[in-house]
């Protein structure tokens, strides 16, 4: 990722910046991990498998009396 | 005691804890061809991720003089770690200590680590060195086994759950890896029994040695209680960890993904060469699973036991899955007794823990003779129909030669629910083969034609030609829809990607019920 550049005025102290640069980075990575980066075909998000596997597990009685 | 010196304190005892029975007893455990269960753990976990919880835990027995020697850790090494960044919980079983034996406090990190494994959803790896109870806490010790059992069986299809026997491990002992989900052992170093050679000698007068009774050759071949036997401890380790990578964390996860690098659509041509002109004549499946799934990798779970029957982990376009396959090159890929539980127990784990299954089929049908009626073939083979009917994970299946009787249907048909079904052209969809058949059908005929003085023989081949041409092909199949489609033999890996990535999400509600009653 590229480096984030600030140009925010009036100019914050030195501390100020650091913060809202490292605020803007963590908001960009956070982003980019969500939407991006993750390399399984999109039937991994599906909510209709997420369900599929929910209900898979609430059919089976070995699911309950967990510790 | 002031800060430095209480500093100074904990270093110490955790130095003591490290080596808590002296370097001796080490020398001892690598003398008999075993690592030290730190030394296992090192090999398992991936470099420095080891957190080791309730190192400084102790028995609190008395009697026999246990009180004297109260080691720290009690002889179970008990934490979390990562195996390829993955989380994973652990125990480590020490036999330098008191012979790895398992009294209360033993048996009650083991439950801790269990019980943190299910909560977090993570695998469960133990490393089994032990010599058994300990007799001098006596009944509290079986205790300590049955709460172990009691969660094994919780976590089961919750968890993957993986033994490693990697010494004794006898009497009440052998339950708890026998209910997890896999177990792997060394050859001549492991060994696993519920009585040893000397018992058995009193009792029944047979001598047997440890490595004939309980070896990992003898349950890799003979019982089917383990499915990995390795020639070492490091080997042994190193598949468990390749393991790992086909299996999601819990119940809840997805099969784990890996970006491929092999071409989906990519068209094997030594595929259309592998099936034999003669029906007749072996070949090896597993050739024909390398050809198809990505890079040719294929891990083959319990390879030496029920051979006529394939089943193993491959990757399809990524995507992690569960492959069974009949064996023509064994006993022709007939389906007996113990390959039929063999992928029953196996279509059970995939399907509790959500890896589609992908299943080649070329059975000629289920073993004759007394010896499987007796040993109860119709409630094994039961089993296997069952596993595959109560499976809601995606099911695909590739018939490459025959598929005969009752054993077609059992194999993954589309009658029990299979989502997607191929045929290759050489594929015979019968209810039994073409002699057979003849010889039941045209019994009459065939008693006229000898009666009359004719050529029996000719007539044979006629009507067996004649049979062949009707019925041993897929089409009368295909033309049910029984099979989706007659498909080149190279087309069979894109055909099985577009099929899985369909079937990726799927969904099946079925009525709720306490459980099924599968016939055990």
């Amino acid at each position: 990722m590229s480096p984030v550049v600030l140009d925010i005025r009036p100019a914050p102290s030195d501390a100020e910046a650091a913060a809202i640069a490292m605020a803007v980075r963590v908001l960009l990575e956070s982003a980019r991990d969500a939407a991006g980066t993750d390399p399984r075909p999109p039937a991994y998000r599906s909510p209709w498998r997420q369900t599929a596997m929910q209900e898979g597990v609430g059919r089976s009685p070995d699911a309950r009396g967990l510790r | 005691m002031n800060t430095s010196d209480a500093e100074r304190y904990l270093e110490q005892l955790r130095a003591e804890a490290m080596n808590p029975s002296g370097d001796a007893a080490v020398e001892r455990q690598h003398a008999r061809g075993k690592l030290t269960a730190r030394e296992r753990l090192d090999l398992l976990l991936d470099p420095g991720s080891f957190v080791e919880l309730d190192m400084f835990t102790r028995h609190r027995s008395t009697g026999f003089g246990i009180e004297d020697n109260r080691p720290w850790g009690d002889g179970v090494i008990t934490g979390h770690g990562t195996i390829d960044g993955r989380r994973v919980f652990v125990f480590s079983q020490d036999f330098t200590v008191f012979g790895g034996s398992l009294g209360e406090v033993f048996a009650a990190k083991i439950c801790k680590v269990m019980d943190l494994a299910v909560r977090m959803g993570c695998p469960l790896i133990g490393l089994n060195d032990s010599g058994g109870a300990r007799i001098q806490e006596g009944v509290v010790s079986l205790g300590g086994y049955a709460d172990i059992f009691l969660r094994n069986v919780q976590a089961s299809g919750v968890i993957p759950q993986i033994s490693v026997v990697l010494g004794p491990c006898a009497g009440g002992a052998v339950y708890s890896p026998a209910i997890t989900d896999f177990i792997f052992m060394v050859k001549k170093t492991s060994h696993m029994f519920i009585t040893g050679p000397d018992v058995i000698k009193t009792v029944t007068g047979e001598d047997v040695t440890m490595e004939d009774l309980g070896g990992a050759l003898t349950h890799a071949m003979k019982s089917g209680v383990c499915q990995f036997a390795a020639e070492d401890e490091e080997s042994c380790i190193d598949e468990v960890r390749h393991l790992l990578s086909f299996l999601p964390q819990n119940n809840l996860d997805g099969a784990p993904y890996e970006v491929p690098t092999d071409d989906p659509q990519r068209r094997d041509a030594e595929l259309h060469a592998i099936v034999p002109d003669n029906p007749n004549k072996p070949y090896d499946i597993t050739h024909v699973i390398e050809l198809v799934f990505d890079d040719g990798e294929f891990l083959e779970v319990a390879p030496l036991y029920a051979p006529n029957l394939v089943i193993g982990f491959a990757r399809l376009n990524g995507h992690s899955v569960g492959v069974i396959g009949n064996q023509p090159k064994a006993l022709a890929g007939v389906l007996d007794i113990n390959a039929s539980v063999k992928g029953a127990r196996f279509i059970r784990f995939c399907d509790a823990f959500n890896i589609p299954i992908i299943s080649f089929v070329d059975v000629p049908g289920f073993l004759p003779g007394t010896s499987q009626e007796y040993g109860g073939i119709i409630l094994h083979g039961a089993k296997l129909l069952y596993a595959y009917a109560e499976a809601t994970v995606p099911k695909l299946t590739v018939i490459t030669r025959k598929a005969y009787g009752g054993a077609y249907d059992v194999m993954n048909s589309k009658h029990l629910g299979a989502d997607f079904n191929a045929a290759w052209p050489s594929a015979e969809i019968a209810v039994m083969g073409a002699d057979g058949a003849v010889s039941i059908i045209f019994r009459s005929e065939l008693k006229r034609v000898a009666d009359e003085g004719g050529d029996v023989a000719a007539r044979r081949a006629e009507l067996v030609d004649a049979y062949k041409e009707r019925f041993a092909n897929p089409y009368q199949a295909a033309e049910r829809g029984y099979v989706d489609d007659v498909i080149q033999p190279e087309d069979t890996r894109p055909w099985l990607v577009q099929a899985l990535e369909i079937s990726l999400t799927k969904r099946v509600d079925g009525p709720k019920r306490k459980h099924g009653n599968i016939p055990l």
